[in-house]
């Protein structure tokens, strides 16, 4: 035994003294790795822009020291420690920082430049008026545009339809030069401008340097958005544009506005992203602030077989009505795909929300940077939940079967709670919050007791969406059933009331383009809104080719008046989710 | 003496697993006595409109006998680009989109903005620094679309855009065209290449070159009197002719087939109506054809076109139209005539675009007087507009 316990001790020696190769101690990567440099514009002019003309500033800041080779990506070399190169292209390069190093080795470190060719900046110089507001406001112009070398430029400036000049004279070109004047570079520009339309009025421009002679050279084109509103306040409809982003029209009522006859509303595009599938917008306000809710399902929106539990792709992002103030509110990156948003409402200081079919969570509106929480042990649990089916007396063969997909969600002023289901238990299902049980047992306990606490509304309507106005009693039913798909309003059911699929008030017939081949996950029309001040109901409508109603793709309201849809605004736009901020407001 | 075994192994044990620097599974998780500031952030919004600042509330310390000198933003630049079009000339019988997209990273981690220590203030817990963090208007993001005109400008604006050709994948159009033909040539689109067939103007010369190239005889566009002069009579003339409407309805039948497996597949065998081992079943009126001692159930087919195979299918139970095989090459042909813009052209003009759009991912980090630099957990994304 003794010569064993020698044994081991000797192999537990060698292990130590030979298990580390390296023998020299290792330069850990705080800051440098081996080799490693920074870039950066050289100078004050111009330092995040990366333009063709700027000089750029290689700075070798490794540890290895040995000859070094700078290769720029355009063919170009250099064996300067920190050289300065300027790129005569604009394009996407790899720079290499290479050292034969003093210890017979060579190192190196490659990374990305975007070296930008020069671009015009236009923007806002003066405006008379605080808001752009149509026919009132004459705004001018500044172009800028890094010209070291004071070449001479012409620019075509393309405007929008119903530009005037400051006499009201229609302006649609204007052709102007920059070049030296004596001493002094100046720049011709259209003068002051007014709009006629309401919405982003996008001005483009196209630039040459040395037009007209053997150097000329046409620039990117860029452009500006001169955001123009109403000469009178007016609530404001966001929608979710298909692989866009969010946009914004005016909402003016013809009828009881002094907005000019032929001012036209185009959209605002908000520059903010609208995520992958926007099935829903909310509109929420706290703290005198207001925020556009956007309710991403994700690229993962319809059924998978999650069994990691990791393929969600779903969040919520927090918008301000002007387009400022972004901010992720819950993310399900990462989390269980059934997890991933689709639809939801405002009430009171929290945002409900609904995941693809299972649960309803809350979460407060000044909330933000949260993770969807999720118990790893239970996928189908989820700590946010207010409620879920099982919780339901309506749960198992009772109208609601495991895996029924949410099909529009809304609580009612006397928090009574609307659930819309289809796939498995299409219908729509009331609830109030003393209806909602602790356990499944409790639940079924009570079903036995009582029986369910509303009828179902419309039970094995086949629907993608609905919502209600309760101000003029209606339900509002986006309907897929084969024969009748299309927009229907019902008179809202009472209490006791379960409501007639075949008795509707109204009905529309037209056919939204579905998206998604599988039956049950198919898209169609995602959101209605209710604008309080007209009672019309507005929603993105993306037209399949076999829509009957012909109104084409884009922003469509029913009038309750005349029993009609109609098209709004100047969009041709695809979208999805749809909300009202019924503040008036002569921008946002 | 056992003890003493055990603790000394115990000791040996320790220091082969820490003396290893390549193995050491401490360090491999943590940088044992290297001290660096601790620092966290977030973004006041994660949107950002190009040329514009985003900021920032950053918040850090350091531990006792340091002293923080400064933070710092870092940034690298994304770059999103999608190129789409969509298949417009077959209508709602054949629906196609091409989207390539590429994410690239175009600029690296690099420091954007510095802030010195003393513009930092003490909350009482830690140092609170507000800022912001300047972006290029170069960055803003771009969306083309080629309208309702096709021109030179536009052709050159789309080749500015749309993928080209490498030595590994072909450009964008002719991804795209490539898949649009073949569609077309399956079963299932027969619809679909019916109406382009119908829709596109073809000429005259373009259909006899090639009924000459294949030995086949699409008619050409004067073969049948068109007795309306209407602009639009080609179209109807042309749509007569693919389907020879009057026979298909009627379902006259001019033969039989019957199907056999080969590969897995069954692969029809027309039978003349008049063949010998061609057997009706008097009871039910089903046919049946006779090939050796085997019986195979026949069905009809119907009068129409010479390049069309119209029969009744068994599977689906109603009537099938397809091109037939050796029409197929000559209308794969003529469809290769039709330019990359004419396949994208709808009711609204091109229906084809080019997104471009940045993405910052950015870091803080903090630097103490000693060089120790502390970055935060949370890297954020600011998306430029």
């Amino acid at each position: 035994m003794k010569s064993f316990k020698k044994l081991g001790i000797m192999a537990v020696v060698a292990l130590a003294a030979t298990a580390c190769v390296d023998q020299d101690p290792e330069i850990h990567d705080f800051p440098s790795a081996d080799v490693d440099f920074t870039y950066s514009v050289s100078g004050d002019e111009y330092v995040v822009d990366y333009y063709v003309v700027s000089p750029i500033q290689f700075t070798n800041i490794s540890e290895k020291t040995g000859t070094v080779t700078w290769s720029f990506g355009d063919g170009n070399t250099s064996n300067e420690p920190n050289p300065i190169y300027k790129y005569s292209e604009a394009g996407e390069y790899n720079v290499t920082l290479k050292i034969d190093a003093t210890d017979g080795k060579s190192y190196s470190r490659t990374y990305p430049i975007l070296i930008y060719d020069i671009v015009p900046k236009l923007s806002v110089d003066e405006q008379s008026q605080d808001i752009i507001v149509i026919n009132e406001t004459t705004v001018s112009f500044k172009l800028e545009l890094p010209n070291p070398q004071n070449l001479k430029v012409k620019y075509v400036w393309t405007f929008p339809e119903g530009t005037t000049d400051a006499e009201g004279n229609v302006m649609t070109t204007f052709e102007g030069l920059g070049q030296m004047e004596g001493e002094e570079y100046k720049v011709q520009y259209p003068g002051k401008l007014k709009f006629k339309h309401i919405g982003s009025q996008r001005i483009d421009i196209k630039t040459w340097f040395d037009a007209g002679t053997e150097n000329e050279r046409q620039l990117e084109d860029t452009y500006l958005n001169v955001q123009v509103g109403c000469n009178e306040p007016a609530p404001t409809l966001y929608y979710a544009q298909q692989d866009g982003n969010i946009k914004a029209l005016k909402l003016i009522d013809e009828a009881n506005s002094n907005i000019p006859a032929g001012t036209k509303v185009f959209p605002f595009d908000m520059g903010v992203s609208a995520g992958s599938m926007p099935f829903n917008l909310c509109y929420g306000a706290y703290d005198d602030q207001q925020f556009i809710y956007i309710l991403d399902a994700g690229k993962q929106y319809y059924y998978i077989n999650d069994t990691s539990n990791n393929l969600g792709d779903g969040k919520i992002t927090a918008m301000g009505v002007d387009g400022t103030n972004v901010n992720t509110v819950v993310s399900n990156e990462g989390k269980s795909a059934f997890m991933d948003p689709y639809c939801g409402f405002v009430y009171g200081n929290e945002l409900f929300y609904s995941d693809r079919n299972n649960g309803v969570s809350k979460i407060a509106l000044n909330a933000r940077g949260q993770a969807e929480t999720q118990s790893a042990s239970d996928a189908a649990f989820r700590g946010s939940y207010v409620f879920e089916n099982k919780l339901l007396t309506y749960y198992n063969n009772n109208g609601i079967s495991y895996g029924a997909i949410t099909a529009g969600l809304y609580k009612d002023a006397n928090g009574l709670w609307w659930w819309g289901k289809n796939y498995r238990g299409n219908g729509i299902y009331r609830f109030k919050d003393t209806d909602i049980y602790k356990t499944q047992a409790d639940a079924e306990a009570a079903y036995k007791s009582s029986g369910l606490p509303y009828p179902i509304v419309m039970s094995g309507i086949q629907l993608r969406t609905f919502t209600i106005d309760e101000k003029n009693k209606a339900l509002y039913v986006w309907r897929i059933d084969a024969a009748s798909t299309g927009f229907y309003q019902y008179a809202l059911p009472g209490d006791t009331e379960a409501g007639s699929m075949s008795g509707y008030v109204k009905y529309v017939k037209m056919a939204a383009t579905p998206v998604n081949s599988t039956a049950s996950e198919q898209v169609h029309t995602t959101q209605l809104a209710v604008d309080e001040a007209t009672g019309r109901v507005y929603f993105a409508f993306r037209a399949d080719s076999s829509d009957p109603s012909k109104l084409g793709t884009g922003i469509v309201y029913y009038d309750p008046a005349t029993g009609k849809c109609a098209r709004y605004g100047e969009t041709s736009d695809a979208g999805y989710g749809v909300a009202i901020n019924p503040t008036p407001s002569k921008l946002f | 003496m056992k003890i003493q075994y055990k603790l000394s192994l115990m000791a040996l044990g320790v220091l082969a697993l820490t003396s290893c620097e390549k193995h050491d599974p401490f360090a491999d998780n943590a940088e044992i006595g290297q001290y660096v500031p601790t620092a966290y952030w977030e973004l006041g919004s994660t949107a950002c409109k190009a040329g514009e600042s985003f900021s920032f509330s950053g918040k850090y310390y350091t531990e006792k006998g340091y002293t923080p000198d400064r933070s710092e933003v870092w940034y690298s630049v994304v770059r999103k680009q999608e190129s789409s079009a969509t298949l417009q000339l077959a209508g709602s019988l054949l629906s196609y989109n091409l989207t390539i997209g590429e994410e690239d990273t175009v600029r690296t981690m690099l420091k954007m903005a510095e802030f010195p220590h003393s513009m930092a203030e003490w909350d009482g817990y830690e140092y609170v620094i507000v800022g912001e963090v300047p972006t290029s208007s170069t960055l803003a993001p771009l969306r083309w679309a080629p309208g309702d005109t096709w021109d030179d400008a536009t052709q050159e604006r789309f080749d500015y855009y749309f993928p080209k050709a490498t030595e590994k994948t072909k450009s964008f159009t002719d991804s795209f065209t490539t898949v649009v033909v073949k569609s077309l040539q399956d079963d299932a689109s027969h619809g679909a290449l019916r109406k382009v067939f119908c829709d596109y103007p073809f000429t005259n010369a373009q259909i006899t070159e090639v009924n000459t190239k294949y030995n086949v005889s699409i008619p050409l566009l004067s073969d049948k009197v068109v007795a309306d002069p209407d602009p639009q009579a080609a179209v109807t003339e042309k749509s007569d002719n693919w389907y020879y409407l009057e026979e298909a309805n009627n379902k006259k039948i001019v033969g039989y087939y019957y199907n056999t497996l080969v590969d897995g597949k069954n692969v029809p065998n027309e039978v003349a109506i008049d063949d010998a081992n061609l057997i009706e079943d008097e009871a039910n009126g089903n046919f049946s054809y006779k090939v050796g001692e085997t019986l195979y159930p026949a069905y009809p087919v119907y009068d129409a076109a010479a390049w069309l195979f119209c029969r009744y299918d068994n599977s689906t139970g109603s009537v099938k139209t397809t091109v037939r095989p050796e029409y197929m090459p000559a209308f794969a042909e003529l469809l290769t005539i039709i330019k990359f813009e004419e396949w994208i052209l709808g009711n609204d003009g091109y229906v084809a675009s080019f997104n471009r759009k940045y993405e910052l991912k950015t870091q803080f980090k903090v630097v103490d007087t000693a060089g120790n630099v502390g970055k935060a957990y949370d890297t954020h994304t600011v998306s430029i507009n």
